[in-house]
């Protein structure tokens, strides 16, 4: 898989995280700069356990499992996976749920169960990526990179313009999701090169 | 010194408010829209209130109950009354679009709750000596019953338009207060 794409998936991922963040900042008066500090840390190395759960759980499965035509299938998957993901954040995207703006004393506990219960994706995404057979250093650069920037600007960026910018965010990662997905569609499942 | 200016940017946020909930409804209004109509940056609306309900309530205090506690202090419900009706009045729009709230965060609820403060802080508690003498009464209960008679004729006031003239309001209201139902 070339590594463009890889970074796609990953920035496509990431916005969700972003908008998250965001969504936490617009409730914000200041921030605390250690507990910020403490859960990107802890929100950067969760990131990188899910991501790199659901990427081992495939990679081995296409590599040592009995499947006959793996790559295709694999390739079939993580095409599959990455319209879903992208469709999810369209999804969020529409749906535009209610957020009820106030004041929030927010925990490093809050900001990590937040990433917690988004992490199903992050596996998903993972999972996509080990079908793929991406660079695994470069995973990791590009998540603890991406991590570490959409966490700090997120909660910034919410704080001084609020969360209103999330619709916009979900369609850009939508869109990267899509883009990949559908750069895997032409290229591996029907041969024809796109990137 | 902090104070006087801690109040100035309450009344320019307040003001803020009041002049976007002329635009839309009060659900919709986001704090970021506050905060520009403000001219503050967005953090600074949480150095002053919880959230935009807080503000209400805020205004609440500051337009209808300080008002009127200065009239009760002075034994003039009436007067007091109609000042606060002349204030509602003189932003019909604001306040036409704040009855509309509902739920939790109502205007209602907030309304109702400054009435039956100064109620309770003003109640000549010895015609409910009768009601009182029950241990599971309070004088708060009382503020509350009544809190919600006066709130329900102002906001069904706002509500038909304003046109009962305001006087003659504070005239019945007084009336229905003092005069018992004979049933």
């Amino acid at each position: 898989m070339n590594n463009f794409l890889n970074v796609l998936i990953i920035a496509g991922v990431s916005l969700d995280l972003f908008a998250s963040m965001e969504i936490e900042g617009s409730m914000l008066a200041k921030v605390n700069k250690k507990k910020l500090f403490i859960s990107t840390t802890l929100i950067t190395l969760l990131q990188i356990a899910f991501y790199f759960g659901g990427f081992c759980a495939t990679y081995f499965l296409d590599k040592y499992g009995s499947i006959k035509n793996t790559q295709m299938v694999g390739d079939i998957i993580a095409t599959v996976i990455l319209y879903l993901l992208g469709g999810r954040l369209i999804f969020k995207a529409i749906s535009r749920k209610f957020i009820h703006e106030h004041l929030k004393e927010s925990t490093v506990k809050q900001y990590v169960k937040m990433i917690v219960v988004a992490s199903l994706y992050t596996i998903a995404a993972g999972a996509a990526c080990g079908l793929l057979e991406s660079s695994v250093i470069l995973s990791l650069i590009v998540i603890v990179i991406a991590s570490v920037i959409v966490c700090l600007s997120g909660v910034y960026v919410g704080m001084y313009y609020g969360y209103e910018g999330r619709t916009i965010v979900y369609i850009t990662g939508a869109l990267l999701l899509f883009i990949a997905g559908t750069d895997v569609l032409l290229e591996n499942v029907l041969g024809l090169a796109l990137i | 010194m902090e104070n006087v200016k801690k109040n100035a940017i309450d009344i320019l946020l307040s003001e803020s408010f009041k002049e976007l909930s002329k635009k839309k409804p009060i659900e919709k209004i986001t704090i970021k829209e506050i905060t520009n109509e403000a001219g503050v940056i967005r953090p600074t609306f949480y150095n002053h209130f919880q959230d935009k309900y807080e503000l209400l309530e805020w205004i609440v205090k500051e337009d209808l109950e300080a008002p009127m506690r200065v009239a009760l202090s002075q034994n003039d419900f009436k007067g007091g009354f109609v000042n606060a009706l002349n204030k509602i009045e003189s932003e019909r729009e604001f306040y036409q679009n704040a009855v509309k709230l509902e739920g939790q965060n109502s205007f209602k609820e907030t309304f109702e709750a400054a009435v039956s403060r100064l109620l309770v802080e003003f109640m000549d508690e010895q015609p409910f000596s009768g009601a009182l003498q029950y241990k599971w009464m309070q004088k708060k209960m009382i503020g509350d019953m009544y809190g919600g008679f006066i709130a329900g004729i102002v906001i069904e006031w706002i509500r038909l338009g304003m046109k009962a003239p305001k006087e003659e309001l504070a005239e019945v209201t007084l009336i229905l207060l003092e005069e018992p139902v004979r049933l």
